[in-house]
């Protein structure tokens, strides 16, 4: 588990990190979401031991980052925001060079990086040169890097930066594979819809203060977005919208062309209620579609200052 | 009227428009960095300390015998403090030229300002002398500077005004000839100590080691001139000879046949308007073709690498995967050992190919000419500064490179122990080193088993001036370790990390050599007899165990601060 207590870290009077508590729990994936500047790449130096806090106080798995740094850098995997690598050294080298940095026996190296060679999809690749590489394949390196001594925690700092559509996909396959694997996950990213789509949780930070921490599913009230639901129908489209407008949980029906918007006043199982009131109804429904709230939408309205 | 010729006038001789805007903005931007006005003062200081220790050293040691005869020997004192300030001012302003150009290009290149130049109207001819003239001018001011203590130091008697133009004007025609080929080079290597290093083992090779070769060859009457006729010219197309020339003449020893100093100063002027012409052609290509890629072979290189390898380095058990070098002992020096001793990129190269000549050349001159050996004394000399150059870059450039390829956040968060990573590194670019300084240390022994020859005959002494030597190597190896991993550990970029290891290098060589020669006239001047010997050598001893001693303090301060400048 990570968690931090009123975490504070100044650079000189500017505030990085401004009191921020932050609890991730095991196993999941945390995405961390914040605009340039934010705070987000300061909070995970100071988590894997690279950055002394100002004050409060960060934990992982129960040990103070500040005082317990080599225990801490044992349990934690870091990819940081511009990942550097030995352009001099062979990949197989590279990750075995890491291996016996993190203390590992000289007999087991070689079957642990020919495992996350595997699993990262690299064997072909382990006796070329690391500058070599293209972009991808050394994103996907620095992650089988992060894996090599088996650590329980990761912290990826934007991971899927400067990557083409394909790379990116890889990326968050390996992730689900990751999460599969028990790890904890803390990963931030500006390309917000990646994070929808593979994170339990996220944390929305500004100016250095955590602005939301929670499900994509518990931004809504707090953002006081409504729920909509989009749903289109074979024929009698008015008697449709008169059945829905009688529903006390719906406030307002909308035809749009060949559409009907249901919006209602809360958010839970929208869509069951349509189709099941139109189904009853004996109307066919050709197609229905909630209306889910965007990462970006949550993210623009929350680091705008509409929550506080 | 007048006022519109004058405009004309001042138009046409306006160097903005001469040059180019390039040169207007480095005139800007030199004006507003610190460094430049520290350059300055240092420059000054140790002129000035310079100045101060030779005074010392030739008029108050030696104030014996009558008021008379002090002051007949007023000149020839005279002579001799300026004959050796001028020989600093003529290695100074050089190694400033080569350093000031260093990166002028490379800077550019890396930061992709130069393609962006190179779509706008300004010509590649306003580039290049844009960046030389600008950094010229700030080197003309320095020397430029220096003229009122040379004034102050003429009143001495002794030295006339022509040499002290002569001197001026070689030292300038060299420094702006230097200046252009670090310039030149800079469109071909990505950083500034590579450029200044090639630069000066260039130098050493042409213009000494050549030189030198030539010189001997004459002297031994197997070239195709006589010795009267290569030292004429030599003097003509070598600053280095042609300065020595010029100081023959004020002492009246060993004058060239002929010898015309203006001659030598345009043929200068020639070859480095050549190499403007080639920069000029080149900064186009220099936009495109960044740095030299790490793929590029030489096959000398190649196998010398191996060869090394094979006798200084143990690859541990063998991998299926012949390329793939297990890792074996500490994981640091591992991989540091791992960019080999000769190293992989072609510039590495290049440099290895250069030394081992200049190493191969020195051997011959010391072998076959003991008696005639000013251009080996040099090369010796030389030779043991590129050495130590190359520890401060290997053990100051293994961290500040780190961190410009931001692996060392990376390195970091590993388990390593911050002491473990410190040592690893300063252990390896000290066994890097390892086959040149096994050269060095030949050259050595050479250079004293020709002092035996020559009928020299006190082994203990030699002995004892070899012992000092190692000694003094070794410390002197150890304080640049030392400190070189400090600078890397406190510093952002490895030209400013090698930069501070090596002035810090040059100051305390240069401080502690005038304490000790303090020290050594005060003891002298209570000891007089046979125990002064060993007053000398105790002296040496303590000056570099003192040296040894600060370059393991600061390992300590590196290992302390080895979390503190991580970005």
């Amino acid at each position: 588990m990570i968690e931090t207590k009123n975490l504070t870290k100044n650079y000189g009077n500017l505030t990085a990190v401004d009191n921020l508590n932050l609890t991730i729990k095991d196993g999941d994936i945390f995405g961390f979401i914040g605009p340039n500047g934010a705070g987000k790449t300061t909070t995970m130096r100071i988590l894997v031991t690279l950055l002394e806090p100002f004050g409060g106080s960060a934990f992982i798995n129960g040990l103070n980052v500040a005082k317990e740094g080599k225990k801490v850098r044992r349990l934690v995997g870091y990819m940081p925001d511009f990942m550097g690598v030995y352009d001099d050294l062979k990949v197989f080298e590279y990750l075995e060079f890491f291996a016996a940095a993190f203390g590992i026996e000289r007999k087991k190296r070689k079957s642990i990086v020919e495992g996350v060679l595997e699993l990262t999809d690299l064997e072909s690749k382990k006796s070329a040169t690391v500058d070599s590489l293209s972009r991808g394949m050394q994103q996907r390196l620095g992650l089988a890097r992060v894996l090599i001594h088996d650590p329980k925690v990761l912290i990826l700092d934007e991971p899927a930066s400067g990557l083409d559509p394909r790379a990116r996909i890889e990326i968050r396959e390996l992730l689900r594979e990751l999460k599969r694997m028990g790890k904890t996950i803390m990963i931030s990213s500006h390309i917000l819809s990646e994070l929808e789509e593979i994170c339990d949780h996220v944390g929305i930070i500004e100016h250095g203060r955590l602005v939301f921490s929670g499900t994509l599913e518990e931004i809504r009230p707090r953002l006081g977005i409504e729920s909509k639901v989009r749903v289109s129908v074979a024929d009698h489209q008015d008697k449709a919208t008169e059945l829905l407008s009688a529903l006390p949980q719906v406030r307002q029906v909308q035809a749009l062309g060949g559409e009907i918007a249901v919006t209602f006043h809360e958010g839970k199982n929208t869509a069951g209620i349509v189709a099941r009131t139109l189904v009853n109804a004996g109307l066919d429904i050709i197609s229905i579609q909630p209306e889910r709230l965007k990462l970006d939408d949550a993210f623009l309205q929350l680091t705008k200052g509409v929550v506080h | 009227m007048t006022m519109a010729l004058a405009s004309t006038f001042s138009n046409l001789f306006d160097p903005v428009r001469l040059f180019g805007p390039i040169f207007d903005k480095e005139l800007r931007v030199s004006s507003r960095r610190p460094r430049n006005y520290l350059l300055r003062f240092a420059y000054i200081l140790l002129l000035s300390i310079f100045i101060l220790s030779i005074w010392y050293s030739t008029l108050v040691m030696r104030s014996f015998g009558s008021a008379v005869y002090q002051i007949s020997r007023l000149s020839s004192a005279g002579k001799q403090a300026i004959s050796t300030i001028v020989w600093f001012q003529f290695i100074a302003a050089q190694l400033i030229a080569i350093v000031m150009l260093s990166s002028s290009i490379s800077d550019e290149i890396h930061t992709g300002t130069l393609s962006v130049l190179l779509t706008t109207p300004i010509s590649s001819f306003q580039i290049v002398t844009g960046k030389l003239l600008s950094k010229l001018l700030q080197l003309m001011l320095l020397l430029a500077i220096s003229l009122p203590l040379l004034a102050i130091v003429r009143i001495f008697g002794g030295v006339t005004w022509d040499y002290i133009v002569s001197s001026i004007c070689i030292t300038m025609t060299a420094a702006v000839l230097m200046g252009t080929l670090s310039l030149l080079l800079s469109m071909i290597f990505r950083h500034a100590y590579n450029v200044i290093i090639v630069t000066i083992l260039g130098y050493m090779l042409v213009f000494v080691a050549l030189a030198g070769l030539f010189n001997m060859l004459a002297v031994k009457g197997i070239f195709i001139f006589d010795e009267n006729v290569t030292q004429s010219i030599l003097a003509l197309i070598n600053p280095f000879a042609a300065f020595a020339a010029t100081n023959a003449n004020l002492l009246q020893s060993g004058v060239p046949m002929f010898f015309s100093w203006p001659v030598h100063c345009l043929l200068m002027l020639v070859v480095t308007a050549v190499l403007i012409a080639l920069a000029v052609w080149r900064v186009r290509k220099a936009a495109l073709v960044s740095t030299f890629s790490s793929t590029t072979k030489l096959w000398p290189a190649e196998i010398l690498e191996r060869m090394l390898t094979r006798i200084f380095y143990k690859a541990g058990s063998k991998s299926p995967d012949s390329s793939i070098i297990p890792v074996t002992g500490p994981p640091i020096v591992w991989k540091e050992m791992r960019k080999g001793f000769v190293g992989h990129s072609r510039t590495d190269r290049i440099m290895t190919i250069l030394l081992i000549v200049l190493f191969c050349l020195t051997a011959i001159l010391l072998l076959l000419s003991p008696r005639n050996n000013i251009f080996s004394r040099y090369l010796i000399l030389g030779l043991y500064w590129i050495v130590m150059i190359r520890i401060a870059l290997f053990s100051a450039g293994s961290i500040s490179g780190e961190k410009e390829a931001r692996t060392w956040p990376v390195l970091l968060v590993t388990t390593l122990g911050d002491k473990e990573i410190i040592r690893g590194k300063a252990i390896a670019a000290i066994r890097r080193n390892i086959p040149l300084l096994l050269l060095y240390l030949v050259l050595i022994c050479i250079s004293y088993a020709s002092f035996y020859n020559l009928g020299i005959r006190m082994f203990p002494q030699i002995l004892i001036s070899l012992l000092i030597t190692a000694v003094s190597t070794v410390c002197s190896i150890l304080f640049l370790a030392g400190i070189g991993v400090y600078f890397g550990v406190r510093l952002k970029t490895t030209t400013t990390a090698v930069a501070a290891t090596v002035v810090s290098y040059l100051i305390m060589t240069y401080l502690f050599r005038i304490m000790f020669s303090v020290s050594w006239s005060i003891l002298l001047s209570r000891f007089r007899g046979g125990s002064t010997i060993w007053i000398f050598y105790a002296s040496s001893i303590t000056y570099s165990l003192a040296m040894g001693g600060i370059g393991i303090y600061q390992m300590r301060c590196a290992v302390r601060r080895v979390r503190r400048d991580i970005f």
